[in-house]
């Protein structure tokens, strides 16, 4: 397989192969196996920061508080991430999920203006929290066996490696997909030049029906 | 070894995907319903990363959750940019009072 490309660059073989969980966090993993617990339990800390810094995005009141939270959210998920032993995912996710979507987040924030809508659900409560039931049961029904499963021959092929030859197909796609968001949303964004037309009040087009 | 690391690593997982479908249930402010399905993104991206790591095939895990990344993000964009549209035509960003199914 490493030979399939002949000029892909020499020092992509440099690159460690395999990474444990917790490895960035401690070059020692092999001398003291003991300190796993410690980590264990920063992962456990920051994943549960996460999941707090979720629920107060969906709970905030104010929409810009509430990108924020997300925000915090993101980044503390990056952290989580590298401590799995996938730094450049973690990197990737720290740069566009918590740069890129927050500050897209603030400016559509500020372009359509804070609005605060109260949580009263369009489907009733008990309705959700059964569906929510329902996903979880199947969720945790289809994954946590894998868990148990005896481990599985690791796969020594790099990150970089696969990235860019195993899925070069995904990686193009997702610069046509970049591109087609742009356009899109430039189009949708557009304003129009002719003022034949103007945006309604609000409700206006609703006096109607 | 590190089976306790993929095991919290799931548990984060249905706890984040579980807040998703939640707000997305329950938000009616509709930039609120985008943060929701960021929420259900970044779950998704943390099970890629941990199943790639389970089933002995980290790379294709990683790769694919950079995947996810990209394409959540355009998803976002598109979204935001629906929301601002509704908001400059309709006035509002209440998913009730801009739906025309019922009342």
């Amino acid at each position: 397989m490493m030979g399939a490309v002949p000029n892909f660059p020499e020092w992509i073989d440099g690159v460690r192969h395999w990474r444990e969980p917790y490895s960035t966090l401690r070059s020692d993993a092999r001398k003291y196996p003991r300190k796993e617990g410690f980590c264990m339990v920063i992962q456990t800390l920051v994943l549960s920061a996460t999941l707090i810094c979720a629920l107060q995005a969906i709970r905030a009141p104010r929409l810009l508080v509430s990108a924020l939270w997300l925000a915090g959210c993101s980044a503390l998920l990056a952290f989580s991430i590298a401590l799995l032993g996938a730094p450049e995912v973690g990197v990737v996710e720290l740069s566009v999920g918590a740069g890129l979507v927050t500050v897209i987040f603030v400016f559509a924030i500020s372009v359509a203006g804070e609005e605060t809508i109260g949580l009263t659900s369009v489907v009733p409560r008990p309705v959700a929290w059964a569906l929510i039931g329902i996903f979880l049961f199947l969720l945790a029904w289809l994954t946590l066996p894998g868990l148990v499963s005896p481990a599985l021959p690791r796969d020594a092929l790099p990150f970089l490696r696969a990235l860019w030859d195993e899925r070069s197909l995904d990686t193009v796609l997702q610069v046509a997909l970049i591109f087609s968001g742009v356009l899109g949303s430039l189009g949708l964004l557009a304003e129009r030049s002719d003022s034949g037309h103007t945006p309604p009040k609000a409700g206006g087009e609703r006096a109607s029906t | 070894m590190s089976n306790d690391a993929w095991t919290i690593a799931m548990a984060a997982v249905l706890g984040l995907v579980a807040i998703g479908i939640y707000g997305m249930l329950i938000v009616r402010n509709l930039i609120k319903v985008v943060v929701a399905l960021q929420i259900f993104a970044k779950g998704t991206i943390l099970v890629m990363v941990a199943a790639g790591g389970i089933s002995g095939k980290p790379a294709v895990g990683q790769s694919l959750a950079i995947t996810v990344i990209v394409a959540d993000t355009v998803v976002t964009v598109m979204a935001l940019a629906l929301a601002i549209q509704v908001r400059r035509w309709c006035g509002t960003l209440d998913t009730r009072v801009i739906s025309r199914l019922r009342r």
